[in-house]
């Protein structure tokens, strides 16, 4: 591994193992590494992303520890996604991701 | 696909998705076995990290650990010095930085005797059908492109997979010898449980495409057909 990653890396997991609070770590790790604000901003928002899979899996355990199975709560939460749309926009969106869907899976198999 | 009726057609779709997603799964562990506890050397072992991997599956300190590594591949980017290429967008870095952890914490838990490889599986399928939910919730005010987008580079695991390996091999060097070589040995052993997947799916994706030419040969020149 690259030796000023490592210590960078290190560094952060030492500070989080003392203090524990996961957000005064990575504000000073922004600070101390004269993070720009453009990086700041990524890591906000890529820390947002990180709660709001948390929240997501979450929702997921309950929903199967009440009986559902992921097909189900996938339908639940597109439902409240789209409460507010039209039927045919809604149907547009279903028809978008799978078109997405269909892309990322022969992407991928490229790859293999 | 196109779909007709959303109503009619959400829980045909809700399955297509997670076909989709049980594939993409399988070729994302395809593209992580070739992790070995040779090429690893552990730096420095930390209780935090071995407390993730004992935790049960989702415990909500997990995400901790995750904006750790976040903000230390997105600094260490910004300088210059991580040693793979970092995706660009926020949603493929926080997919990157939670699916490889999470795939560490599987591997750890299959090798231990606590999952077996089905569970695996359906718990990697579970990670990708909440994280593409919560990526279609923070980008659904946008319009259809910027959602088409978004998925697109969540997934895609392309090209996001292709860091999936190398951030992996950044988490390992800070559990203890035995534990690196458990997870090196779990990793791979995922990844060779979905290799028959895979082969599957490129013969799927593969014989569609196949039937996709022959209906536009068709329609393009019936006579010539008949």
């Amino acid at each position: 591994m690259n030796n000023e990653f490592e210590k960078l890396l290190t560094s952060l997991l030492d500070k989080y193992q003392e203090c524990g609070d996961v957000n005064s770590v990575v504000e000073k790790a922004v600070k101390e590494n004269g993070a720009t604000k453009e990086c700041s901003d990524k890591i906000e928002n890529v820390n947002d992303l990180l709660d709001a899979f948390a929240q997501k899996a979450e929702s997921l355990q309950l929903a199967k520890d009440k009986g559902k199975n992921r097909r189900q709560w996938m339908v639940c939460e597109l439902d409240k996604l789209t409460e507010s749309r039209s039927e045919e926009e809604k149907t547009l969106l279903i028809s978008e991701i799978h078109k997405t869907g269909e892309e990322i899976l022969k992407n991928s198999i490229t790859q293999e | 696909m196109k779909y007709e009726s959303y109503n009619d057609d959400k829980k045909f779709f809700a399955q297509d998705c997670e076909e989709q997603m049980r594939l993409m799964v399988a070729v994302g562990d395809v593209l992580t076995d070739d992790i070995t506890e040779e090429t690893i050397s552990v730096i420095k072992e930390f209780d935090c990290v071995n407390k993730f991997l004992e935790l049960p599956l989702n415990s909500p300190e997990e995400v901790n650990l995750k904006k750790i590594f976040a903000t230390a591949v997105v600094i260490a980017n910004e300088k210059d010095i991580l040693p793979f290429r970092l995706p660009e967008s926020a949603e493929e870095i926080a997919s990157l930085v939670d699916e490889g952890l999470t795939r560490v914490k599987l591997a750890f838990k299959q090798q231990t005797g606590e999952m077996d490889e089905y569970e695996v599986t359906d718990a990697l399928i579970d990670k990708a059908a909440s994280l593409a939910i919560a990526i279609l919730d923070s980008v659904i005010d946008e319009g259809l492109p910027i959602i088409a987008e978004s998925l697109s580079k969540l997934a895609l695991k392309h090209p996001y997979t292709a860091s999936l390996a190398p951030f992996i091999e950044i988490v390992v060097p800070y559990v203890a010898e035995p534990v690196k070589n458990a997870i090196c040995k779990g990793i791979r052993f995922i990844a060779n449980e979905s290799k028959p997947i895979v082969h599957k799916a490129i013969d799927y994706v593969k014989g569609k495409a196949k039937s996709f030419a022959i209906n536009l040969t068709k329609k393009l020149n019936p006579v010539l057909l008949s």
